[in-house]
């Protein structure tokens, strides 16, 4: 890549070039193939930064109509939500809003348990918008699922289908209650599976045979009371072999929190075998994995471990969840779990909660006594450790939303203007919109 | 980490998507890539007088698109498009997902695709990176097969790998490679990858969008608002007829800004990136990745609210820590007469120090006095794969 490759180019191909820099390395502007023989001067280095800046600013926003979220598809999809809405309601717990939830019957609404954190103070708003009581009557921990009972006449049930087969590349709409639109929609990513997983706590990697090595181990975590130690090669569990660090953790993957297991370890010339409980995996990723996961919003406080469900590529808000999801027929195909990632919401398949209906409604599945925490930001923060990134606070967030708001509002003038700039160039040039590519291989010259 | 606070406050940066991210590990044998029919070398003789003959690889036959207007793709408005854009995704995925894998290099993961029968696998630049390193590839069912990685253009940040382990009858699975210079804007395209990494019982996860950007030349990018995260990296972008036309690469705050390598650029430059060549600066030549590492201590900090300091939320069995008393849950506001309120000023105090020192780390545990432990610092561990 070099510079000079800029000066011949248009107005329009210059702020293209410079966008392509501000991808390629928003680090620093370098030369590939070392630098120039006449190196262009700091101001000419300064002015294609500047370009570069401000080309990626208007990157920030692509224009509506041609978005996923343009207005056509938008409408559509608040149309075939339209009688879902109906059904779905808000939920407040000391006035907070929480989470939606999900009218299944007369006076019964589901919801995500885990969300409301006090099962005492919890409130429904009503079509007027006033808050009455709402009360937990079960929960289902293996699928986080609560039933609320309250005493309003006017509750629009809604049935759950239960489609067969729910197959990626699906449409998914997400409604909010009556009146407040849509919260947003998007397609199945995976078909129906389950999330939990044993966890042991121990960091892992291949020692020099490529062996599985433990790198150091967590107090308090299965590995840690039963007294597995840094620098321990895990040989087997449960008598399967383990030969590398990727095979204990699809294993470890496979199996469910509570199970007992045997790992077995070489230590120094002595082997053991150590028995361990399983826990569930914490909600807990590397500082990197969940700085990217939360760019684009906050995500559920329990986002793993969950029995059945389907995966969707809906942005959503932790609060925005616990109501329902429809297909393009209209039909409820589940319930919203969670807010897992930046790539992936939750929800239960609409055939799981029928079957677990009747037996919430029993008193099968008592609330537990312990309160669990709600989405708080500091609770999803994980371990800092030295050397990597720090996870965000809400006023960083709140800072970065409209530090993102700003960019684009200037990065429409930006589009405006190079659209202008594009124009007038090829009035003047009389190129055709497609050859303004430079270099690049059409289809009728490749081999 | 100083370094590591800047790079969340650069707020419109692009973020890399490989998993664990930055790997070093070196090594694995210099296999030359072999030859087979899909990419089939062609041997043609230099003018220049010598011995030896010049290979040039050739990408397998792109499917050209069929003529179009260049005018962006008009929204769809009523149930019925929707469902057509549906049928047809779910017709392809099935197809592409098997040709989808997840690439295990060092100890970093992303994924990739395979565009021919003889195993040539298209990936990011940053997950396969130095060339001629021993690398996994697991299929959607689980099936580990070895490769080797090839060249890389760290500008565009296009990638290869090379399936070394012998395919059964009718060669690995593969997706047609399409073309990417005439992508119109508002298209739908689905992309597929292995957020997080590969996982067991997960099949490549899918995502529909639209192309929102396309930008052409020497550093080609085309924006997508099909969302991506780490673990995607290196993943393919298809577009509704199930032809590549993209490759995932990086993402910006904005959950509709993702980028991704024109299958083009790979198109372009499949010679050199066939013969193992690597090019441009790579992301991890970047300052802000070689940060020297502090000695250890062997504990997980969370920061606690209003700069009042730090609170252990992991102690490492048998580390310097561990040996010193310390526990989870306490919160540390000192160290060597040094006020500890934050992350920061944590690691600047121990990046003056070295591995054997002993420094005192002054304490606040729940119903207990505030006390003072000696903690004998232990070298900085790597991670491994870590040169």
């Amino acid at each position: 890549m070099k510079l000079s490759s800029t000066r011949k180019s248009s107005a329009f191909a210059s702020s293209a070039v410079a966008v392509a820099l501000a991808l390629a390395c928003t680090r620093t502007l370098t030369w590939a193939d070392g630098p120039p023989a006449t190196r262009p001067s700091a101001a000419t280095i300064a002015e294609l930064n500047r370009k570069a800046l401000a080309a990626t600013r208007a990157l920030i926003r692509a224009p509506k109509e041609t978005s996923k979220a343009s207005e056509g598809v938008r409408k559509v999809f608040l149309q075939v939500s339209s009688l879902a809405s109906e059904s779905t309601v808000e939920l407040r717990v000391n006035g907070t809003i929480k989470a939606l939830g999900t009218v299944v019957e007369p006076q019964y609404i589901v919801t995500k348990a885990s969300e409301l954190g006090d099962f005492n103070k919890v409130t429904m708003t009503t079509k007027s918008g006033q808050q009455i009581a709402a009360k937990v009557v079960a929960v289902v921990e293996d699928h986080d699922l609560a039933l609320i009972k309250v005493d309003a006449t006017d509750l629009v049930p809604i049935k759950l289908e239960a489609p067969k087969d729910i197959k990626p590349g699906m449409w998914v709409a997400t409604p909010m209650p009556s009146g407040s639109g849509l919260a947003g929609y998007g397609v199945i990513s995976v078909g129906r599976r389950s999330t939990t997983a044993g966890y042991l706590g121990v960091r892992l990697g291949p020692d020099e045979a490529g062996k599985v090595k433990v790198v150091s181990v967590d107090k308090e975590t299965p590995a840690g009371r039963a007294g597995i130690q840094a620098d321990d090669v895990i040989t087997a569990v449960n008598q399967v072999p383990m030969t590398d660090v990727q095979q204990l953790r699809d294993y470890l993957a496979s199996q469910a929190s509570g199970q007992h297991a045997t790992v077995m370890i070489q230590r120094g010339d002595k082997s053991l075998n150590i028995e361990v409980v399983l826990a569930k995996r914490p909600t807990e990723e590397s500082a990197r994995a969940t700085y990217q996961n939360t760019m684009g919003g906050e995500l559920s406080a329990r986002r793993m471990d969950f029995k059945a469900v389907y995966q969707h590529d809906t942005v959503l808000s932790p609060a925005q969840i616990g109501g329902p999801i429809v297909d393009l027929k209209g039909h409820v195909v589940g319930i919203n779990i969670a807010r897992s990632g930046r790539v992936e919401s939750l929800a239960v398949p609409a055939d799981v909660i029928m079957a677990l209906l009747p037996d919430m409604k029993d008193g099968k599945f008592p609330i537990p006594a312990k309160v669990v925490p709600t989405t708080q930001l500091a609770a999803t923060q994980p371990t800092t450790r030295p050397g990597v990134s720090r996870p965000m606070d809400n006023e960083t967030i709140a800072a970065r939303k409209r530090q993102i708001e700003a960019m684009e509002t200037q990065a429409k003038e930006l589009m405006e203007r190079a659209r202008h700039e594009r124009e007038s160039l090829m009035k003047s040039t009389g190129m055709d919109s497609a050859p303004l590519v430079p270099g690049m291989l059409k289809p009728t010259t490749q081999p | 980490m100083q370094l590591g606070l800047k790079s969340i406050r650069v707020s419109a940066a692009i973020v890399l998507l490989a998993v664990s991210g930055v790997t070093w590990a070196e090594g694995g044998p210099a296999t030359a890539p072999s030859t087979s029919p899909a990419s089939q070398p062609t041997t043609t003789p230099t003018t220049a007088p010598t011995t030896q003959p010049v290979v040039r690889y050739v990408p397998p036959q792109v499917v050209p698109r069929p003529p179009h207007s260049h005018a962006p793709v008009a929204s769809p408005n009523t149930v019925e498009e929707l469902e057509t854009i549906q049928a047809q995704v779910e017709k392809v995925v099935p197809t592409l997902m098997s040709a989808t894998v997840g690439i295990s290099v060092g100890a970093a993961q992303g994924s990739g695709v395979i565009v021919s029968a003889d195993g040539y696998i298209l990936t990011a630049g940053h997950v396969s990176d130095d060339p001629n390193r021993e690398c996994t590839l697991i299929f959607p069912d689980g099936k580990r097969v070895k490769g080797i990685t090839l060249g890389a253009n760290h500008i565009v940040d296009s990638g290869m790998i090379k399936i070394t382990d012998k395919p059964g009858p009718g060669g690995w699975p593969f997706v047609q490679m399409g073309t990417s210079n005439d992508l119109q804007l508002g298209e739908w395209a689905i992309a597929l990858g292995h957020p997080g990494g590969y996982r067991v019982g997960r099949p490549p996860v899918v995502r529909l969008g639209r192309i929102t950007h396309n930008v052409f030349g020497a550093t080609a990018t085309i924006s997508t608002d099909n969302t991506l995260v780490g673990g995607d990296s290196g993943g393919p972008l298809f577009d509704l007829a199930g032809h590549l036309i993209g490759i995932n690469s990086r993402i910006a705050p904005s959950t509709s800004l993702n980028m991704h390598v024109p299958v083009d650029s790979f198109v372009a430059e499949w010679d050199k990136l066939a013969h193992s060549e690597q090019w441009g600066p790579k992301p991890t030549d970047s300052p802000r990745f070689n940060v020297p590492s502090p000695p250890k201590m062997g504990v997980g900090v969370d920061e606690l609210p209003n700069n009042a300091g730090l609170k252990l939320t992991r102690v490492d069995v048998g580390s310097p820590a561990d040996k010193a008393g310390l526990r989870v849950g306490d919160e540390v506001f000192k160290i060597n007469n040094q006020p500890v309120r934050n992350t920061n000023e944590m690691l600047q105090i121990l990046l003056q120090q070295r591995a054997g020192n002993v420094i005192n780390i002054y304490i606040r545990r729940p119903e207990a006095e505030d006390q003072m432990l000696r903690v004998k610092l232990a070298g900085a561990t790597k991670a491994p794969g870590q040169k």
